[in-house]
């Protein structure tokens, strides 16, 4: 690629990212929560994304991957602050123990993170972002089969915890 | 279960967070995005100058630092293709006046042009209402400056970073950012001092497209030069449109308009229908002539010369320029004698693109009929016979020009056609309609004349 091609996509790059954090910022900021079990952190996670995207433009080649892309991008971010700081699992698990007695809202909030990682993050990027199984696939660095397999396990998983809980 | 109950935990695990639109501002300054290059000035440039260069920058932008990532949007709303589109809108057009409500509301010209530098390619546009009023494909030999510098260097400043906001401001209600993409330092004789003169491109600070150009002194507009911009992008050349879609007009325009008295019950006759009026009188003016006009128009050609004709010509042209000198340095005196031999090769020179031109036959249409009614006084002219009786158009009077046929009515602009029960008023003061399938031009002494009239036309009883 020639420096004015590179120039090129750099600038395409940035008007494409500046629409889809318009168009999708709440979107993201969903899924970008869901994950984190924090509104605050999740904005953070959020806005951190686009940086780094914005920072790194000129890595995307194919611009109609660029979605998917900053999917990955936001996935990957929401996991390295979670796991900074090791907040969702502690409310994770309190909500799981109290998840009987707390109502619906703390009931589901613990049936869906009880699910191992990658069937909830498949789960939240079908049903929030509602991507097809191929962008999922790319945001979450797998095949599009495993994706169809990850929901698959996910909402039977989600099926049984229900039942147990409502027995 | 399956899909709907896991959309209903979903849904109930995170509500969705209507109305969250972040703040993309932040992430573009968090990202580094800023002007990466410090402002150039010209080589022309003395210390002195550039210091009170940069002194009335930091006056004109009082802010204590340029908005983030505004060149770098501007560049990418601005495209990157080797073809100019731009749609400037005009400064001629009129006022559309609903009659009933007496609304109003601006009829624009617009100016689109498709110029690809490359090629020396020139599509111009002109339109009213969306009506074409003229259309010209062209391939000029020397760049038309204001094009080749919106082209080339608009964009090329924005990527240099050469670029700077230089305010802020609102253009038809639309907040902008103000942008020099082109800037010289000079002299000026009046005072013998540098001066800054720019070229600036104010930016919508939504689309950051750019919305509108004017040139500055020192930082203050010049009167006259502001340009209302409606489309500038930059295209490819696949994308890019050098068809003319009608006449390509490089002809000249004749018209010619006879008239002679008739009675007003022959007006229906010589229109074919019955005629339009305002009645016997019209806000205390009598209708006082009532007229047949015979109009036709025509097209002169223009033909291109060649050889040693246009070589003369080009000559000639040289040599009257203004501020031409001959060889020994003095003004040409009289006319040059390479201008004698260039007008025994055609009537009527002329120079477009490069190539020169003479007027060739006019070959005229064929001639249309109308009625004109004159209200108001009818009197001697001094300056004439006596006993000649003419319309007094210098006084207090409306005049209402009709005929099936557009061309036969003088204000009508080309192909547009005002909404029924409005009137389009041209910047002259004329008023231009359809009434009764009639194309019906007012004049007036007065707007207000023209505009009740226009509410007044009715069909001749009879």
């Amino acid at each position: 690629m020639g420096r004015a091609d590179h120039v090129c996509v750099r600038r395409d790059a940035l008007a494409a990212i500046e629409g889809l954090y318009r168009a999708r910022y709440a979107v993201f900021l969903r899924v970008a929560t869901a994950i984190c079990g924090d509104a605050a952190l999740a904005e953070d996670v959020v806005h951190e994304s686009f940086v780094r995207a914005v920072r790194h433009r000129a890595d995307l080649r194919d611009p109609a991957a660029l979605e998917p892309w900053m999917w990955r991008i936001l996935v990957n971010e929401a996991r390295k602050r979670r796991a900074a700081e090791q907040r969702l699992v502690r409310v994770a698990e309190e909500t799981h123990e109290r998840a009987a007695t707390n109502g619906d809202h703390g009931r589901v909030r613990a049936l869906i993170a009880v699910l191992p990682d990658r069937q909830r993050h498949a789960l939240f990027l079908r049903y929030y972002a509602d991507l097809d199984y191929e962008a999922i696939a790319a945001a979450l660095g797998i095949s599009a089969g495993t994706v169809a397999a990850t929901l698959h396990a996910a909402r039977e998983a989600l099926r049984t915890q229900l039942t147990e809980v409502e027995r | 279960m399956i899909e709907q109950e896991v959309s209903k935990i979903l849904d109930a695990a995170v509500p969705a967070p209507d109305g969250a639109r972040g703040e993309w501002e932040r992430v573009i300054r968090d990202a580094g995005l800023r002007r990466r290059r410090a402002w150039r000035l010209g080589p022309v440039l003395g210390l002195g100058a550039a210091v009170a260069a940069v002194a009335a920058v930091a006056l004109l932008w009082p802010f204590r630092a340029e908005p983030d990532g505004v060149l770098e949007r501007a560049l990418a709303a601005v495209g990157d293709g080797p073809v100019l589109h731009v749609v400037f809108r005009g400064d001629w057009g009129g006022t559309l006046v609903d009659l009933e409500t007496g609304a109003r509301r601006p009829v624009h010209a617009e100016q689109e042009i498709w110029y690809d530098a490359e090629r020396k390619l020139v599509h111009q546009i002109d339109r009213l209402g969306g009506a074409v009023q003229y259309e010209r494909v062209s391939n000029p030999r020397q760049q038309p400056p204001e094009l080749a510098a919106l082209s080339r260097e608009y964009r090329r400043a924005l990527e240099a970073g050469t670029a700077r906001v230089v305010g802020e401001g609102v253009v038809d209600g639309e907040p902008v950012y103000w942008l020099v993409y082109r800037s010289e330092m000079l002299p000026d004789v009046a005072d013998d001092r540098l001066h800054e003169f720019a070229q600036q491109v104010a930016v919508s600070k939504e689309t950051y497209k750019p919305v509108a150009l004017r040139d500055t002194r020192d930082g203050k507009p010049g009167p006259s030069t502001g340009r209302r911009v409606l489309e500038l992008e930059t295209v490819s050349a696949e994308a890019a449109d050098f068809t003319a879609s009608g006449a390509n007009v490089i002809d000249g325009m004749a018209y010619k308009e006879g008239r002679e008295p008739i009675a007003l019950e022959q007006a229906r006759d010589v229109l074919g229908r019955r005629p339009v009026w305002l009645g016997r009188e019209h806000a205390g003016l009598p209708l006082a002539e009532v007229t047949k006009t015979i109009t036709a128009h025509g097209r002169q050609a223009q033909i291109e010369l060649h050889g040693q004709s246009a070589a003369d010509a080009r000559e000639c042209f040289e040599q009257l320029r203004p501020n031409a000198r001959s060889r020994d340095d003095r003004p040409p005196e009289g006319r040059p004698e390479v201008c004698e031999r260039a007008r025994r090769a055609g009537r009527g020179l002329s120079m477009r693109d490069g190539r020169v031109y003479t007027h060739g036959p006019i070959r005229w249409e064929r001639d249309r009929t109308g009625v004109a009614l004159f209200y108001g006084m009818v009197g001697d002219d001094p300056s004439t016979y006596r006993e000649d009786t003419i319309a007094l158009f210098d006084q207090p009077h409306v005049s209402v020009a009709q005929s099936m046929q557009r061309l036969s009515v003088r204000s009508a602009p080309p192909g547009y056609v005002p909404p029924e029960g409005s009137v389009f008023v041209a910047a002259g003061g004329s008023g231009f309609l359809r009434r009764d399938g009639l194309f019906v031009s007012i004049q007036a002494s007065t707007e207000d004349l023209v505009l009740s009239a226009a509410r007044a036309l009715e069909p001749m009883p009879g």
